[in-house]
């Protein structure tokens, strides 16, 4: 209890006796903060004199009795009674317990009972204050926690989709109950007007009715209330109570304002969707007249509005990232279409030239030769121009796996016997190391595309040393490896040559798109498997592809439709 | 086979549609040619009658989808065997929608070509 001196307000229409009373508790250290004679009188004085108890006789000349006046003072003040009286009968004293009463002084009083009766109504109401306060403030934490529970639950929702028209629903339904009975959002549009997007209500049957609101909602975009006005300055808005139609009508722009009433709500609340810079839309929250809005909804209403936001701006970017990756896969496929178009003239007039050279002339031979190189230059742009494909299907979401049992030894045979020729243009020998059959489900012509590269490869940069192609069963797993004893690859560029376009070498010492390795990393992948890679510098490098023998079988990557699927999207022209 | 077999070309290059006919009539084959499929309705209808259609896709004015529609419409034109010549990725796909025999990628070698033509004929004839 507060060491400060406490100040008594007496009700006592007898003078003498609140004369009495006042000489009593001053002498007893309290400081009597006024008087009053009538019930009247006391409720028109007390609000100044701000008393921390109030001594009331019951009976009272005037209107109201001291039951009565104790009774409206309380409505508004919170201060103890102690009530001083003669009467004691059963029918006083069960009025006065409604006044919840703090004590009693029965007259004539003297000094002691009249002190504990203070001190008892003081302390009672100071424990009673801090048992309101402790209530309040588990109150209070209990809506804490269920806030933050709230806003966890829509962050959830709200992030665990990349679409827009998916946020925004999530956005309305989430809200309710916690938030609002009634939610609308509103997006703009292209030409950058509010339009609804998703509208929800507590009642399910209701949400069609909401919807009709949601769509009156958005007025012109002159008035200084409202959806409209929210959207166009960025600031939220709080109404607590939009009962009246007219208002609703005028200051806020609300179409049809009796749709109010039959949907139950009568307090409203307006906040921005901000995302990439500015305001993109807006959230309308509407409650019952039971739960109207208060300032602290405001905040949570405006929380709420950023996470959302922050799922639209997601959805945004992964919508554009998806365009762009659309965009690169048609752009590879229009692009090969047109490289393959004049390939194929190409081709078959560098046959027809061939086949026109007289084969006894001396002269013939050199042409042949020439032929022979433009021919093989024209082999390797035919199969640039399908590396360039690949990286787009791989890039693009993967593609099917068509497998099928095979041995992996037999499939490094025959990679080998195609490239003898080339190993031996180059001065390297080029074997095949196994021992054994390894059996295993694959893909086998994307295997083979994988180990060509491989090889390929190591014949490029073996500088005619020899390379050898070692397949193993390791349980689970099989692996081929291609090693070679070339010029090898420096530490710092073996992270990174399975990206693409890379290559550790110069560009200057050789040549290639450099997407050999990149697509047999994905290819790999694609089997469940990888490809590591080691090397010294000098020593030569070796490239290992790891396979789970079987695992391939389940492993199917999400197919894109491409645009050559069907009459409705293939491209037009060239 | 004594019969001369008659080849209809259908495709928007002029070039490749240059270098397919002389290749073509330089293996023996009569050539017809058009370069879309409009064109290459108009040589259905005017005779004479074509043993295999060469047919590329993407084509201004008729395109190939559009023709194959067309094609079957045209009397006496419904069972000519169709052979598409793309570079369209996807075209395997496309060309046994349209029903195609064969589906031949460009670039195409000549002798992949010839054959290809050879076996659509002969499976024709034997059917």
């Amino acid at each position: 209890m507060s060491e400060a001196r406490k100040r008594i307000f007496i009700v006592e229409d007898q003078r003498l006796i609140a004369a009495d009373l006042k000489n009593t508790l001053e002498k007893l250290g309290y400081v009597v903060v006024g008087g009053a004679a009538s019930g009247e009188e006391a409720l028109s004085e007390v609000d100044d004199a701000k008393p921390d108890l109030l001594l009331m006789d019951i009976r009272l000349g005037g209107e109201m009795d001291g039951i009565e006046t104790a009774s409206a003072i309380q409505k508004r003040r919170d201060v103890p009674v102690v009530y001083v009286t003669a009467y004691a009968d059963e029918e006083t004293i069960r009025r006065a317990k409604l006044t919840s009463p703090f004590g009693y002084v029965v007259k004539p009083y003297n000094e002691r009972e009249l002190r504990a009766a203070i001190e008892i109504a003081l302390y009672k109401h100071e424990t009673d204050r801090l048992l309101a306060d402790e209530r309040a403030r588990r109150q209070a934490a209990e809506e804490f926690r269920t806030l933050v529970h709230f806003l966890d639950r829509a962050t959830v929702s709200l992030t665990s989709t990349l679409s827009t028209s998916e946020t925004v629903e999530r956005a309305a339904s989430v809200s309710i109950p916690h938030l609002a009975d009634c939610c609308l959002v509103d997006l703009a549009n292209d030409r950058g007007r509010l339009v609804q997007v998703a509208a929800s209500h507590m009642d399910p049957e209701k949400v069609k009715l909401a919807r009709k609101l949601g769509r009156t909602l958005v007025p012109e975009l002159g008035l200084e209330h409202g959806a409209a006005a929210t959207f166009r300055t960025g600031r939220s808005q709080i109404h607590p109570s939009i009962d009246d139609e007219s208002w609703a009508a005028e200051i806020l722009g609300i179409g049809h304002p009796e749709l109010l009433r039959a949907l139950g709500v009568s307090s409203y609340i307006c906040v921005p969707i901000r995302f990439a810079g500015r305001v993109q839309g807006v959230i309308n929250f509407l409650r019952t007249e039971a739960r109207r809005y208060r300032a602290k909804d405001l905040d949570v209403a405006e929380e709420f509005s950023r996470r959302v936001g922050l799922a639209l701006d997601n959805a945004r970017l992964y919508q554009e990232m998806e365009a762009a990756v659309q965009m690169r896969d048609e752009f590879l496929q229009v692009a090969s279409h047109e490289l393959r178009t004049p390939l194929t003239p190409l081709k078959l007039q560098l046959h027809m030239l061939r086949e026109m050279v007289p084969g006894a002339e001396a002269s013939s031979a050199e042409v042949v030769r020439k032929f022979d190189v433009a021919n093989r230059q024209l082999g390797r742009l035919e199969r640039l121009v399908e590396s360039l494909l690949e990286v787009g299907r791989f890039g693009g979401g993967g593609t099917a796996l068509e497998v099928e049992s095979f041995d992996l030894v037999e499939l490094a045979h025959d990679v080998v016997e195609r490239f003898a020729e080339e190993a031996a243009t180059k001065g390297s020998t080029l074997r095949v190391n196994a021992s054994q059959p390894v059996e295993g489900r694959w893909d086998r012509h994307r295997l083979d595309q994988v180990v060509s590269n491989l090889v390929s490869n190591a014949l490029k940069y073996g500088a005619g040393h020899p390379v050898e192609v070692a397949v193993e069963d390791r349980g689970a797993e099989a692996t081929l490896s291609v090693r070679d004893e070339g010029i090898g690859i420096e530490a710092e560029a073996l992270d990174r040559i399975f990206g693409k376009f890379e290559r550790a070498s110069s560009v200057r010492n050789y040549g290639g798109l450099g997407l050999g390795l990149y697509i047999s990393g994905v290819l790999a992948q694609a089997h469940g498997g990888r490809i590591t890679a080691s090397s010294r510098p000098g020593k030569g490098a070796t490239f290992t592809l790891w396979l789970p023998r079987y695992a391939a079988a389940s492993h199917r990557a999400k197919r894109r439709e491409t645009n050559h699927d069907g009459d409705h999207h293939r491209p037009r022209g060239g | 086979m004594t019969e001369i077999i008659t080849v209809l070309v259908v495709d928007d290059d002029d070039d490749l549609r240059a270098t397919l006919a002389e290749a073509l009539v330089l293996y023996g084959y009569r050539v017809v040619t058009a370069s879309n499929g409009k064109e290459a309705l108009a040589r259905l209808e005017a005779g004479p009658r074509a043993d295999v259609i060469l047919l590329d896709l993407m084509m201004p004015v008729m395109d190939g989808w559009a023709f194959r529609e067309a094609q079957v419409k045209v009397a006496g034109a419904q069972e000519i065997p169709v052979v598409v010549l793309s570079a369209l990725t996807g075209a395997e796909k496309a060309a046994a929608d349209l029903e195609a025999r064969a589906c031949l990628m460009k670039p195409v070698g000549l002798d992949r070509l010839r054959e290809t033509i050879e076996a659509v004929v002969a499976d024709g004839q034997a059917a």
